[in-house]
């Protein structure tokens, strides 16, 4: 019987093993040596004035930072999908784009959580506008969380596959236009975060944030593997109907048989 | 000029028709005027209301009436069945998807001069010739941007069953990049603010060049027999 | 105990959660599926 974590994956170019591994290894491993190896310092608001009211919420960053960057990997896993959709247009592909908008809205909405009791403790405030990274990050959430609504209101078939692969596209455009209008409207003050000027971070904090930066990356991976093998049988009839095309009746048994051994099945290309 | 030719025919076609009968124009504008009201009695009631609420209510009015304009990009064509006979007509998708870029930028350039002037009689003009043409500039550079987006998200929209509901969703966060560098420009207009008035006119012409790209390559993506 | 744990506590557990969940939602829909294949094959 095929493991069913770590689902046999022919075309992937990271075998699923080693990224299930390596997520189960290095996110513990980091987060564990955040509380006992990584130093606590004193964090200054950038505008040189004032302190934050406590240190110890600094470990809220060796979390949130790194699903940030799963966050924009899985977006990104997304987006070039489609691009390889439109190009080649093979059904794994538009699964794979799927799994990557559908894993990153997972790890977005974690994001803004996380960061949410950031600013709280930071700021005294749930929401910091002033933000640029916020602002950013809720501008590309809110658009990707259209995509849901744009997929599932079409019959699944080319004409889908097609206009959510130019979607998940889009969303490339959209990151760097509203970093450039927030920088340019840029009125405000920005108190910001774990002061990044070298000093201040020491060894054993950037060894720490780097694993866990590598251990969600590995996370990300495994889980946008897991998501499109889930979609991609689901798209071909098994155990549940929610993707499966109008019209398309379940395989019949010869067909069950070979899945697990065909071309299309899982991983991500990103 | 030829590669204009299907544009401009498409975009004469469809602004014709809404001369004769403005049923989806006026709907619209009226939507915008009556927003406008609304606004300045519900933000400043009979007081004078401050820069960021001026700057604000406009760009509010602009977005929303832009959204209800891009819905109808191909309304036409989807009520009476011709999407298709369009698609199968001898001409470039490229060209269609400008087409109707260029009767939305009409269409838009119309409405918001209505509300831009009845915003200013409202809410009060900013002072100087300078900060005047700033909020002008911003307002026909945002149009350009509702313009080539709303077209886009209305040919992604096209084929969808929740089309109504699925077009603010994409929208509104494909505009904010937009509505905040045209906030901006309009704050400052009005005195508030720090930022650089040429940058932001920069930024909003580049938003437009950016969408207007990204739709004319999409759309013939999103055309499937 | 160290100021402001209660903020650290409130965000690994969102995360923990959110993740826990997401996981548990996926390896169900995997069992399945390939319960799904088992019964197939062996019918």
């Amino acid at each position: 019987m095929q493991p069913v974590f770590a689902p046999r994956t022919t075309r992937a170019r990271v075998s699923p093993r080693l990224a299930a591994a390596l997520a189960l290894v290095l996110v513990p491993l980091a987060l564990v040596l955040a509380f006992v190896w990584a130093p606590t310092t004193e964090i200054g608001l950038i505008d040189g004035t004032s302190r934050m009211q406590y240190d110890f919420p600094q470990k809220i960053f060796y979390l949130h930072v790194p699903i940030a960057m799963a966050a924009y990997l899985c977006f990104a896993a997304g987006a070039w999908n489609g691009v390889l959709y439109l190009l080649k247009e093979r059904e794994d592909y538009d699964v794979r784009s799927y799994a990557g908008v559908h894993s990153g809205m997972v790890f977005g909405t974690i994001v803004l959580l996380t960061g949410s009791i950031w600013a709280k403790v930071a700021w005294g405030t749930w929401w910091q506008w002033q933000d640029r990274q916020l602002l950013v990050f809720l501008t590309l959430y809110l658009f990707y969380g259209a995509y849901f609504v744009l997929r599932f209101s079409m019959d699944a078939g080319r004409a889908r596959a097609r206009v959510s692969a130019v979607y998940a596209v889009l969303g490339v455009a959209l990151v760097p236009l509203s970093f450039l209008a927030i920088r340019i409207a840029d009125t405000l003050i920005h108190p910001i975060v774990l002061t990044a000027d070298g000093d201040r971070l020491t060894g054993p904090m950037w060894a720490t944030f780097g694993l866990g930066v590598a251990g969600f990356a590995a996370m990300a991976v495994w889980m946008l593997q897991l998501e499109t093998v889930g979609k991609l049988r689901a798209s071909r009839g098994y155990g549940c109907d929610e993707e499966r095309p109008a019209g398309v009746e379940a395989p019949a048994d010869g067909r069950a048989k070979t899945l697990s051994s065909t071309s299309g099945e899982a991983g991500v290309h990103a | 000029m030829s590669w204009l030719r299907t544009p401009l025919a498409i975009a004469a076609h469809d602004l014709g028709r809404e001369l004769r009968r403005p049923v989806a124009s006026s709907a619209v504008l009226l939507f915008g005027v009556s927003s406008l009201v609304v606004l300045r009695v519900a933000l400043a009631g009979g007081a004078k209301p401050d820069d960021s609420v001026l700057a604000g209510a406009l760009w509010i009015v602009l977005v929303f009436a832009a959204l209800v304009g891009a819905a109808r990009a191909w309304a036409a064509e989807r009520e009476d069945g011709a999407f298709d006979a369009l698609l199968a007509a001898p001409a470039s998708r490229t060209a269609i998807h400008a087409g109707k870029v260029l009767v939305a930028l009409a269409t838009t350039l119309v409405l918001d001069a209505v509300l831009v002037g009845l915003y200013l009689a409202l809410f009060g003009a900013p002072h100087g010739a300078g900060n005047i043409a700033l909020l002008l500039a911003s307002v026909v550079l945002a149009a350009g941007g509702f313009s080539t987006v709303g077209v886009l998200v209305a040919g992604l929209g096209l084929r969808a069953r929740s089309r109504d509901l699925l077009g603010p969703a994409m929208f509104l966060p494909l505009a904010l990049p937009l509505v905040i560098a045209a906030v901006t420009a309009s704050l400052h207009a009005y005195g508030g603010g720090r930022a650089e008035p040429g940058q932001l006119l920069l930024f909003l012409a580049a938003y437009d060049a950016t969408f207007l790209v990204a739709g004319l390559a999409a759309f013939p993506e999103l055309a499937v027999e | 105990m160290h100021e402001g744990w209660e903020y650290v506590v409130a965000a690994y557990a969102v995360a923990g959660v959110t993740l826990g969940a997401w996981f548990g939602m996926i390896a169900t829909k995997l069992r399945r599926q390939l319960g799904a294949r088992e019964v197939r094959r062996d019918g």
